[in-house]
């Protein structure tokens, strides 16, 4: 018996060796491969920068910058779009910082500089409109408040053209608010709401229904819950179920229409409109299972089942949150949401009974 | 002391399985970007592990698809154009022998893709076409997405080929270092807020 413990052990530990030599050497030594590794100085400039970048170490970062751009890798045949714009708004940004952090008021003008050589050379509407956002930034730190309206207006309008689709488009309304306050325009940002209104009402009049037309009314909605205008908010939202609804209505899966659905019914949870969450968190199932059926690859499949089931412990919905839980379970057997599902799933109950019990 | 001695073995493996098991499994994330060296119509893709392209990765899987829209409007496109829509072209795997996956999972024994580049249409040995190449349109937008060996590309790369005035294919543009801001772009704009 010993002799067999003895021999297991050894084969174990042999295993286990051969296997350390399989991570490293020996799979080296069969498969050999020599990585694409070749020094470059420009890329080891790029790195600092960036790096000093990150810890707003901003002088040293911009002179690593302007000496990596002087000895840049140039192609006129396969070229990266955005390269050339983003490096010189990467260089503005810290004339930017420099200026302030260090009141050297010299450096808002060759901020200006670099910022105005990116605006030339974005073609992308998304550079444009973060190149902008920044030089609305400068010139409203030079208290030049007309011209940094004008660049704020100038990103509002992409928004618009884009439908919103804009990962800082609160940030951009809210900085366009302060511009108007400081030129004593206070009623202006209303006004400009009603004006993006009045242009997405003319797209719903032809009745035809995009991703980005419904990101943009979901956009506005949010927009104006955190103005705190309700009535604004909800017809905005009341617009948005319009439009979905004629998407809906077409039968076939739309890519992003459960976003869609979940903004909305998010939007009216916000409102403490119950009912109307719960209306359209119940689109949103058969939606999702459409999209199991449908050819086109819906990519967070399993993460939208997830939020569903979220969506419905918000309303305190138990039974409707543990029918997604199922399917979940059932379409998706490998994923790891099973677990902190089920979690909140009991969290809730047990929360829902603690209250029983204090009434 | 024989306790001691058995206690001391479990522990000493287990740790060593948790090793190579983390050694084999654990994927990092990857970018991709076009040779600029490529033809036009077959470009060439690589995938790095590092954001300044300097370590290139060996290639486990591509696809490359081609957006779809449902808009009347037809419009150019551009590398950040919104889609509806998409339609694989080609798919590329390397040939994966399921022993050699799990030997990869427990040992790291798996021999790894030989290619760290790979060009539109070509099938290099070792590898199989699940998706046969479509022949690339100009003016026609494309999504490309990889997998490598040790990772995962974390979004995928955009491109278009453009025509020149004659109607030949003049230059390609594509949208990958974007990918690089995204993540930067989002920290910096996000301390642009006016207080």
């Amino acid at each position: 018996m010993n002799i067999l413990i003895k021999v297991l052990r050894i084969s174990i530990f042999s295993v286990l060796t051969l296997g350390l030599s399989g991570c490293g050497c020996l799979s080296e030594c069969l498969f050999p491969y020599t990585p694409n590794t070749v020094p470059n100085l420009y890329a080891e400039l790029h790195a600092e920068a960036e790096s000093l970048l990150y810890n707003s170490e901003y002088r040293a970062a911009v002179e690593k910058y302007e000496e990596a751009f002087k000895i840049r890798p140039r192609s006129t045949k396969v070229i990266d779009v955005s390269y050339l714009p983003l490096f010189r708004y990467r260089i503005a940004f810290c004339y930017a910082q420099l200026a302030e952090v260090e009141g050297d008021i010299s450096a808002y003008t060759k901020a200006e500089t670099a910022i105005r050589e990116s605006y030339q050379t974005a073609t992308l509407q998304t550079n444009q409109a973060d190149i902008l956002y920044l030089w609305g930034y400068i010139l409203f730190k030079q208290g030049r408040y007309a011209e940094a309206r004008a660049k704020y207006e100038v990103v509002l309008e992409i928004l618009l053209q884009r439908g919103f689709v804009y990962r800082h488009f609160e940030d951009t309304l809210s900085n366009l608010e302060k511009t108007y306050s400081e030129l004593g325009e206070e009623a202006a940002v209303p006004q400009a709401f009603r004006q993006l209104e009045e242009r997405l009402e003319i797209a719903l009049k032809n009745r035809v229904s995009t991703p980005s037309l419904e990101e943009a009314l979901s956009n506005l909605g949010r927009a104006y819950l955190e103005l705190g205008d309700k009535t604004a908010a909800r017809r905005s939202l009341e617009q948005l179920e319009e439009l979905l609804e004629i998407t809906l209505q077409s039968g076939a899966y739309t890519r992003f229409i459960e976003c869609a659905l979940y903004a909305l019914a998010e939007g009216y949870l916000e409102l403490s409109d119950v009912n109307a969450a719960r209306r359209i968190f119940e689109r949103v199932e058969p939606v999702l299972e459409s999209a199991l059926q449908s050819e086109v690859r819906v990519t967070g499949l399993t993460f939208k089942w997830y939020v569903l089931g979220e969506g419905y412990l918000e309303l305190g919905d138990i039974n409707a949150a543990r029918r997604v839980y199922r399917q979940l379970l059932k379409n998706f057997p490998d994923s790891y949401l099973h677990s902190s599902f089920k979690d909140e799933i009991e969290e809730h109950l047990h929360e829902q009974q603690q209250l029983n019990e204090e009434k | 002391m024989k306790n001691r001695t058995d206690i001391a073995i479990i522990a000493f493996v287990s740790i060593l399985s948790s090793y190579f098991f983390a050694a084999g499994c654990s994927l990092l994330p990857g970018y991709i970007t076009i040779d600029s060296g490529s033809a036009l119509m077959n470009p060439t893709f690589c995938m790095y592990d590092d954001l300044y392209f300097q370590k290139r990765l060996r290639i486990e899987s591509i696809t490359v698809e081609k957006a779809g829209r449902s808009f009347e409007e037809k419009q150019r496109w551009e590398l950040d154009a919104l889609w509806d829509e998409r339609q694989t072209v080609w798919h590329l795997e390397y040939n994966n022998f399921l022993p050699f996956y799990w030997m990869n999972c427990l040992f790291g024994w798996q021999p790894m893709p030989p290619i760290s580049s790979l060009t539109y249409g070509e099938v290099p040995r070792g590898y199989k076409e699940k998706v046969k190449a479509l022949p690339l349109e100009p003016e026609q937008l494309y999504i490309v997405s990889m997998d490598a060996y040790e990772a995962r590309s974390i979004r995928p790369l955009k491109f278009v080929i453009r025509l020149n005035a004659a109607g030949g294919p003049d230059q390609l543009e594509y949208l990958g270092r974007n990918a690089l801001f995204y993540d930067i772009g989002h920290y910096l704009q996000l301390q642009l807020k006016l207080q």
